[in-house]
């Protein structure tokens, strides 16, 4: 192995990537529209839930002030104006109770309210508001349930520290800068095998693992740099530093030798942007499920870019460190041997068969 | 005394269950062009691809400048130089970035880049980028790249087809200009009358088969005839085609009773080219 080799090689094939007007334009568009996407979105959680309630004949019934943090109660004055808010979605949800309120309170019988959801909401997302609504009404009407709940959080209050989604995006940003540079790195190998210039390589003094060490390194380079770039930019190596600069460049040499692999299936360019958003949509999944809060389908899991991802979602907004991130990077080393070795094999499979 | 460059003896390759090279053995010598010659699909490329290290025959020996392709193919491409018959530059890189970027490659330490491209007549065009030249200068450039690390074998396939005269013919310059220098040149071309003017031997591959070497004016003593083609006039004012083999013991006879009873109105003499000779020996033509 000649590493005077691998750094011609390398400096080689940046000039001709940021040369390539595709790929080369879009490295940087991509981290600058990316970087305007981040700072674009409020830095902000809006953490209260505004309920909108109409209750007319029952207006002093429900006049007393719920001190629930987090949650407001508009009065409105028609049953339209409540509907419409809801439609409108300025409203969460749309309670109307019903003039004859009283007679349902009775012992034995069981009041009846209106509630208006809008269309899209999930129906976990109403029955959480139906239990929530049942409290509230409790509390206004002055029949408290006679239940006390304790809260226990097992691990790191991820769920109680409200992130905003910004931050919430910068795994799925930093991967998708990643993933972005895979089609970088595929298309000038194929290109390179399309025109022959690997053959001309090939016959000068330089050895085939010269060739994969050096495409190697571009490959790390291209995805890593970007990455780290807008996690500098972003602020979001504020923490764990050492911890997000080794989970992207695990993640970097990952996509590497998805690159190999798709390089050694495609034929043009074409092929490698059909082949990449093909992959890219499974590998998305992981980083766009962490957007929303809640718990992570098992099956998520089972895809390889989750590793990177959660380690960045903890350590970036969770302060969360080596020891809670220990198994995904083990696992994340393990798939880096696992995607490096098939890359390899079927690339030089390929150049083989020239 | 010359020494052999190439020495190749049974050498074998197969893709799969195709044979592309079926046991062939021949020598080239050092300072000579070696003119290797087939048809598409003869196995001219892979035999290439063999003596230059990028395939290993299945079978069989092959030495370069006196090393084991297959143990030392490093130290032999080092002093190599190979011109491949399809156009394969890095086109967004200048002329002068595609020399400079192989002649680190090869380790080569002084490296005059403007000679190199005034030889081929690139010299003005050097920092353009390749996508914007045309064939002929694409191909010009191919040479000049074959030649960056001064090799002791050049290797050139097919490198005037497709091209312009005044390309074919600079690079026709080039080659002997290497074999003045004393490189030897591993030439196959499918231009016969290239092959013919520039070559000391050739070689005929057809089928993945050695056929025929030597000079080319052996291979025509051998497999071809020279003859005189004369225009007589008769009597009547009739013009009539006489031909005379050449190159027997009656030919001086029939020659001087040809001017003596006839009366002679044109006279010319005529060989067999080279491609003649390759359909003679195989059935089928150069271009097939």
């Amino acid at each position: 192995m000649s590493w005077r080799i691998i750094k011609l090689l390398v400096i080689k094939d940046f000039i001709l990537f940021f040369r390539d007007k595709f790929f080369g334009v879009m490295t940087v568009f991509g981290i600058v529209f990316y970087l305007f996407v981040y700072f674009l979105m409020p830095n902000t959680v809006k953490e209260t839930i505004e309920i909108g309630l109409y209750a007319p004949q029952a207006s002093i019934m429900f006049n007393k002030k719920i001190e629930v943090e987090g949650l407001i109660i508009r009065h409105v004055q028609t049953e339209e104006e409540l509907t419409q808010a809801v439609i409108d979605k300025e409203l969460h949800i749309g309670i109307s109770i019903p003039g004859d309120i009283r007679k349902s309170l009775r012992p034995g019988k069981k009041p009846q309210i209106l509630v208006y959801y809008s269309s899209d909401l999930p129906d976990e997302i109403k029955e959480m508001y139906t239990i929530l609504i049942g409290e509230m009404i409790n509390q206004m009407s002055g029949f408290k349930l006679g239940i006390d709940d304790v809260e226990i959080v097992l691990g790191p209050d991820m769920g109680g520290k409200q992130i905003p989604y910004r931050d919430r995006l910068i795994p799925l940003l930093a991967f998708m800068i990643i993933m972005m540079e895979t089609f970088g790195l595929a298309n000038l190998i194929t290109s390179e095998l399309e025109i022959g210039t690997i053959q001309a390589l090939l016959t000068t003094p330089m050895k085939v693992i010269d060739l994969f060490v050096g495409k190697g390194i571009t490959g790390v380079l291209l995805a890593f740099s970007p990455a780290i770039l807008l996690m500098i930019v972003t602020g979001s190596l504020t923490q764990n530093i050492l911890l997000i600069i080794l989970a992207l460049l695990l993640g970097s040499i990952m996509v590497t030798g998805l690159s190999f692999f798709i390089a050694s299936i495609s034929k043009d360019m074409m092929s490698v942007i059909g082949w990449g958003v093909l992959l890219m949509i499974v590998l998305f999944m992981p980083a766009v499920s962490i957007i929303f809060p809640g718990p992570v389908s098992g099956w998520i899991k089972v895809i390889p870019s989750f590793f990177l991802v959660d380690i960045l979602y903890r350590a970036v907004n969770f302060n969360i460190g080596w020891s809670g991130n220990l198994n995904n990077i083990m696992a994340l080393i393990g798939l880096n041997i696992v995607f490096v070795f098939f890359g390899i094999i079927t690339l030089k499979r390929k150049v083989k068969c020239l | 005394m010359s020494t052999d460059a190439i020495i190749v003896e049974n050498a074998k390759y197969n893709y799969g269950d195709i044979q592309a090279v079926k046991g062939i053995t021949f020598n080239v010598k050092e300072g000579e062009i070696f003119g290797f010659l087939g048809p598409n699909g003869a196995g001219k490329s892979t035999t290439i691809k063999l003596l230059t290290g990028l395939l290993y025959p299945k079978n069989g020996n092959i030495t370069v400048l006196g090393l084991d392709i297959t143990k030392k193919s490093g130290q032999v491409q080092a002093q190599i130089g190979i011109c491949f018959e399809r156009t394969n530059l890095y086109e967004q890189m200048s002329a002068i970035e595609n020399l400079t970027l192989f002649a680190n490659l090869y380790g080569v330490k002084k490296f005059d880049a403007d000679e190199l491209l005034t030889r081929v007549g690139l010299k003005g065009r050097e920092k353009d980028r390749v996508s914007t030249y045309s064939k002929g200068m694409k191909q010009r450039l191919m040479v000049a790249r074959s030649l960056v690390n001064t090799p002791k074998i050049l290797f050139l396939d097919e490198p005037t087809e497709g091209l312009d005269p005044a390309s074919a013919d600079n690079i026709r310059n080039e080659i002997l200009k290497e074999r003045e220098r004393g490189a030897t040149v591993f030439l196959t071309t499918h231009d016969m009358l290239e092959a013919d003017k520039l070559s000391d031997r050739v070689a005929f591959i057809n089928c993945g088969e050695m056929v025929a070497l030597d000079t080319p004016h052996n291979l025509k003593q051998k497999y071809g005839k020279r003859i005189i083609k004369a225009q007589i006039q008769k009597e009547k004012g009739t013009l009539e085609d006489r031909e005379i083999i050449m190159d027997n013991s009656n030919t001086a006879n029939d020659v001087h009773t040809l001017f003596d009873k006839e009366k002679v109105v044109t006279i010319h003499s005529e060989e067999a080219s080279l491609e003649d000779i390759f359909i003679k020996i195989t059935g089928r033509g150069l271009t097939g």
